[in-house]
């Protein structure tokens, strides 16, 4: 379930806004951010930066810069959400980019840069984003059916179920020692076959 | 697809070893140290600072997190955010224009310069003589007038501001911050920011601001 957004708002009233904030009063936009925030943070953002204060920071600077070049956005019948998940996307690839991390890894938590296709597909925001983050939870599932199965069971008690390490340990009839070493490496492998798609 | 790089990979991205392998002394280190910080995600205290080995794996496994798992933006922090961004995008919309008024007559600098100049021996003469005559006129003033009596003292000061229109310290929004969050100051300016904002908008709404 996507974070729920501040307040609903009808695509006229959406249209209304913008050329509101087109027209000078840049103020207009709050209730559009607001609206927004939540899901560009819970499914663009946290899952491919993996940081939550990097993800504070893009999901800021996105938002500035929607407001910046408000004038650029051209109404199409559709939420302003696909443009405000486009600038993210990008500010994303700058985030990796200047971090010079693995361009292999940061390409594939940066996954998939063509937006959708079907405007009336994208016409809701929120339906964006569970149809986003059923796409990730797909590749997730994906990923770790082909793990070895005591990495995948790792993962999914400590990181997807959040028992402690005691219990996963006592589950796993291992010491919480060997527990760490097995989440360490079910990680480095589910990385590693990541970056190898 | 980009064709593969063997120096893109980080450096500890060799074969993994196998589920049941034994694990040196590095190994168990670099795993406990791994496990710990897995602990402050899952806790929701995100680690302010962690060592760059352990970054990327951090974040994959954050990512993976929030992948499957529902992820909540608080409305305080979201509230935050947005008062930043809008407040950082009318700032640079104002000084990335600099527009100058249609109206004005633009003269050149050199002959600004020019006609300044030839015309300030005449100005200081005109500025002396006026605060020559002022002068005078007050003394002969208070020579012949009656002294008159001094004002009564305010009876009433002057109401004090509100706190929220005033400077304060910050101590109070920001309250005390544990260890693991020393590093996560971008929080405590925004909301000091969100604060801060909130009395000037009072201040400009009401009319205070000159």
């Amino acid at each position: 379930m996507v974070s729920e957004p501040a307040s609903e708002l009808p695509l006229d009233e959406e249209a209304r806004l913008i050329r509101q904030a087109q027209g000078g009063d840049l103020d207009a936009m709050r209730p559009l951010l607001e609206r927004y925030a939540p899901p560009l943070y819970a499914t663009v953002i946290l899952p491919r930066l993996g940081n939550a204060v990097s993800a504070e920071e893009v999901l800021r600077d996105t938002l500035a810069t929607a407001v910046e070049k408000i004038d650029r956005f051209t109404w199409q019948g559709k939420t302003i959400y696909p443009w405000l998940r486009q600038i993210a996307i990008n500010k994303i690839f700058d985030v990796h980019r200047s971090a010079k991390r693995s361009r292999r890894l940061a390409d594939a938590m940066a996954h998939e840069v063509a937006t959708e296709t079907d405007p009336e597909s994208s016409a809701d925001a929120l339906l964006m984003a569970d149809q986003e983050r059923a796409r990730q939870r797909a590749l997730i599932e994906s990923t770790l059916t082909d793990l070895p199965e005591r990495y995948r069971t790792a993962i999914e008690l400590r990181l997807i179920g959040e028992l402690s390490r005691d219990e996963c340990a006592r589950r796993l009839q291992i010491s919480v020692g060997a527990f760490d070493v097995l989440l360490h490496r079910a990680v480095r492998a589910f990385r590693k076959h990541v970056v190898s798609l | 697809m980009r064709p593969d790089d063997p120096t893109d990979l980080p450096p500890d991205d060799d074969a993994v070893p196998a589920p049941d392998a034994p694990a040196d002394a590095s190994e168990r280190a670099r795993a406990k140290a791994f496990a710990e910080l897995i602990d402050k995600v899952v806790a929701g205290r995100p680690p302010a600072a962690v060592p760059s080995e352990q970054q990327e794996l951090l974040e994959v496994a954050t990512a993976l997190r929030a992948s499957v798992r529902p992820v909540e933006l608080g409305a305080s922090r979201r509230s935050a955010i947005v008062e930043s961004a809008l407040a950082a995008a009318i700032d640079r919309r104002a000084g990335g224009h600099g527009r100058v008024s249609a109206s004005l007559p633009v003269v050149p600098i050199g002959r600004a310069a020019a006609r300044r100049g030839a015309r300030t021996p005449w100005l200081i003469a005109a500025t002396t003589s006026l605060v020559a005559a002022a002068a005078l006129t007050l003394w002969l003033r208070d020579r012949g007038a009656p002294r008159a009596a001094p004002p009564a003292p305010a009876t009433a000061a002057a109401a004090p501001l509100p706190l929220e229109l005033r400077s304060r310290p910050a101590d109070p929004l920001v309250g005390a911050i544990p260890a693991e969050r020393a590093g996560a100051a971008l929080d405590r300016i925004d909301t000091i920011y969100a604060d801060r904002l909130d009395g000037f908008r009072a201040r400009t709404m009401s009319g205070g601001l000159r």
